[in-house]
């Protein structure tokens, strides 16, 4: 009986922090969340991959006579000014999304883990110069960079002489819809978070006592760089990655917003989001598929991010 | 602290002129220039060659560059000229594609609109970002607290050009309670930018602020949140809750104010992105305000007018982030300037 009653005093306190609907509401909003945004990211990467299957129309093609379509079997989520299908439109306008995701990502995680292992690990006045570099791009307005860069781009593949490696590039950039050197100019200027980071984890690690012994048996610094720091570093990175994702995804539709993303009639949810808009007091079903696409998913990747982070550490559960 | 804000002001000005350098060297070596077109129109090569002599564009670029910065120092080389234009009076020069108006006209036209937005939406987010972050820390795992969270999120997530036309057609186009688009207040503003509060005003601003406040607003709110999750934590918060303190004092006067710390970091860089201008919410709600010379200034290749603009926010940058370091002392008594 003693015992019982102590085991309860023990357990009550304990469970009593957070209470069993609590828990329950916690779990459902931070771990289901995060499952049902990974599901929703995987189901839009193959949405955008298969778009050719999926989508009923081809993102270009025009019906003068069903222009601004409602919503019906016919087209099922309506059609835009051109009778172009909103729906296919939809489908395909993910490619970019993904697109700027995945390259944006890639970018950023491969030159910000480099030159914070580089910085972390030489310290000492290689790791200052760096840091000051860091500052000054820190300080410059990305944004009008990025349009900089982009009509910089649209002028180069405009005037469309290269050929060789060059127009090879271009084709590349074709392929993208006219966005592949404006989504790795996006990477290359948003690397910066992901360089403080890794630094700040090198820097905690190097002195640790299994890199002491890594260097005493003698082996080889890019050996202690990929085998023994970059692992446990790689962890933070990626989650700190995943949550700079949203960023990119909304960069680029307000690049095509504004004209500068996309070539026509190549499909971005920005550009959807602008035409839409554009008729919005007579057509209102134009804008709501890209809009509510676009905020879903930034929506998936904020939780997942969210949801990664709180795996990762759960200490720092809703930190920043 | 005098003496730290003199040296923090020396240090920008390199900056500030790397960054001038960068955009107007950037800006050149863009395909075309500022007077290949009048409309859709191409002009014809004399005219261009007349018009790129009369804004100096046929010298060599340092020079140019040079007499951005001191005006017509560069050809007369006469001492007494020195710092009667250019950059060095305040001047920005005549923008390129809108023939006879100087970058200082159209800065002073639309520079008012858009603070007076940013301003707005600004106040908008900390006021509501900061009680909803709060109120979330305190009462952590709850119910209410996962609802303030989930809200804040859905937040982040809804950019300003899909909550833009989102809030016309609800409460502009469907229930018709506030205007769709235009701006509410006119020139001229009490000291240069706070305009007079009437109904018009408010009702024009109502949309645009919450469009472009939203996203800050649930940034705010979730930094809030962890930040004072964080401070909670500190051994000076449980000295304080020992030495018999109300709780709301305990809150307010220790746990708030270091947890700001966060916040008035991100505050900083964002007041001056917000005040000069937004892109989006301004077009969307046809507001006459500096954010779209940043963008169309760049692809009309108007040197001279993006170099301003983007000059005056790299300014409001510098000094935005010298406050930041400034508050940093008074809400966290262990930090001093030397």
């Amino acid at each position: 009986m003693a015992v019982a009653e102590a085991t309860r005093e023990l357990a009550v306190p304990a469970r009593r922090e957070r209470g069993l609907w609590a828990d329950a509401f916690r779990r459902l909003l931070r771990n289901r969340l995060a499952e049902a945004a990974g599901i929703f990211i995987i189901g839009l990467a193959l949405s955008a991959v298969f778009a050719d299957v999926i989508a009923p129309y081809e993102f270009g093609v025009t019906h003068l006579k069903d222009n601004y379509a409602s919503i019906g079997s016919q087209y099922w989520l309506g059609a835009d000014d051109l009778g172009r299908d909103i729906f296919s439109r939809v489908v395909y306008g993910a490619r970019v999304s993904v697109a700027v995701a995945i390259v944006a990502a890639t970018v950023s995680l491969i030159i910000g883990i480099t030159y914070g292992l580089i910085s972390g690990y030489l310290g000492g006045r290689v790791d200052e110069l760096m840091m000051r570099l860091v500052d000054f791009i820190y300080g410059l307005p990305l944004i009008i960079v990025v349009i900089l860069l982009q009509v910089y781009f649209k002028a180069i593949a405009r005037r469309g002489e290269a050929t060789g490696l060059g127009g090879a590039v271009i084709g590349l950039n074709a392929a993208f819809g006219g966005l592949f050197f404006v989504f790795v100019a996006m990477g290359a200027l948003n690397w910066i978070g992901m360089a403080r980071i890794t630094r700040g984890q090198v820097l905690s690690l190097k002195e640790k006592e299994f890199i002491e012994a890594a260097r005493m048996i003698g082996a080889s610094l890019p050996r202690i760089i990929f085998r023994h720091l970059l692992p446990n570093i790689l962890g933070a990175c990626i989650v700190q990655e995943t949550l700079q994702i949203p960023g990119y995804i909304m960069l680029e539709a307000f690049l095509s917003f504004i004209g500068l993303g996309v070539d026509p009639p190549t499909p971005s949810w920005g550009i959807m989001i602008q035409e839409g808009y554009q008729a919005l007091r007579s057509y209102p079903h134009v804008l709501f598929p890209p809009a509510i696409a676009l905020s879903l998913t930034v929506l998936a990747f904020n939780f997942l991010g969210d949801g990664l982070r709180d795996a990762f550490d759960p200490r720092l559960r809703g930190a920043q | 602290m005098t003496r730290y804000i003199v040296r923090r002001i020396l240090v920008s000005i390199p900056v500030l002129l790397a960054l001038t350098f960068t955009v107007f060297a950037l800006m050149r070596s863009i395909p075309g220039g500022p007077f290949d077109f009048a409309g859709d129109k191409s002009l014809p090569a004399s005219v261009v060659q007349n018009l790129s002599r009369k804004y100096h564009l046929d010298e060599p670029l340092w020079k140019q560059f040079v007499r951005y910065l001191v005006g017509d120092f560069v050809d007369t080389m006469d001492i007494r000229d020195f710092g009667k234009g250019g950059l060095l009076r305040g001047d920005l020069g005549m923008a390129m594609r809108q023939r006879g108006r100087s970058v200082n006209e159209i800065v002073a036209d639309s520079f008012p609109i858009s603070a007076q937005l940013g301003v707005l939406a600004v106040a908008l987010s900390v006021l509501m970002g900061i009680p909803l972050g709060t109120f979330a820390a305190l009462k952590q795992n709850t119910w209410l607290d996962y609802t303030a969270t989930f809200v804040a999120v859905l937040g982040v997530s809804i950019p300003a050009l899909v909550m833009g036309p989102f809030l016309q057609w609800v409460f502009a186009l469907k229930l018709e309670w506030l205007p769709v688009a235009t701006w509410g207040a006119k020139p001229p503003f009490f000291l240069g930018f706070i305009p007079k509060p009437s109904l018009d005003f408010i009702t024009h601003a109502i949309l645009p602020t919450i469009a472009l406040g939203t996203v800050f607003s649930a940034q705010i709110a979730r930094l809030t949140r962890a930040s004072l999750l964080q401070v909670i934590r500190e051994d000076y918060i449980r000295t304080a809750r020992a030495k018999g303190l109300r709780e709301r004092a305990v809150i307010v006067r220790h746990a708030l104010k270091n947890s700001l710390i966060p916040v008035v970091t991100i505050l900083g860089p964002l007041f001056a992105a917000v005040v000069t201008g937004t892109f989006v919410v301004e077009h969307i709600f046809g507001i006459p305000g500096m954010g779209k010379h940043f963008v169309q200034s760049i692809g009309n290749r108007d040197y001279s007018l993006i170099q301003g603009v983007t000059l005056i926010y790299a300014v409001l940058l510098v000094i935005m982030n010298l406050i930041v370091d400034i508050t940093y002392a008074w809400l966290d008594p262990r930090i001093s300037y030397k």
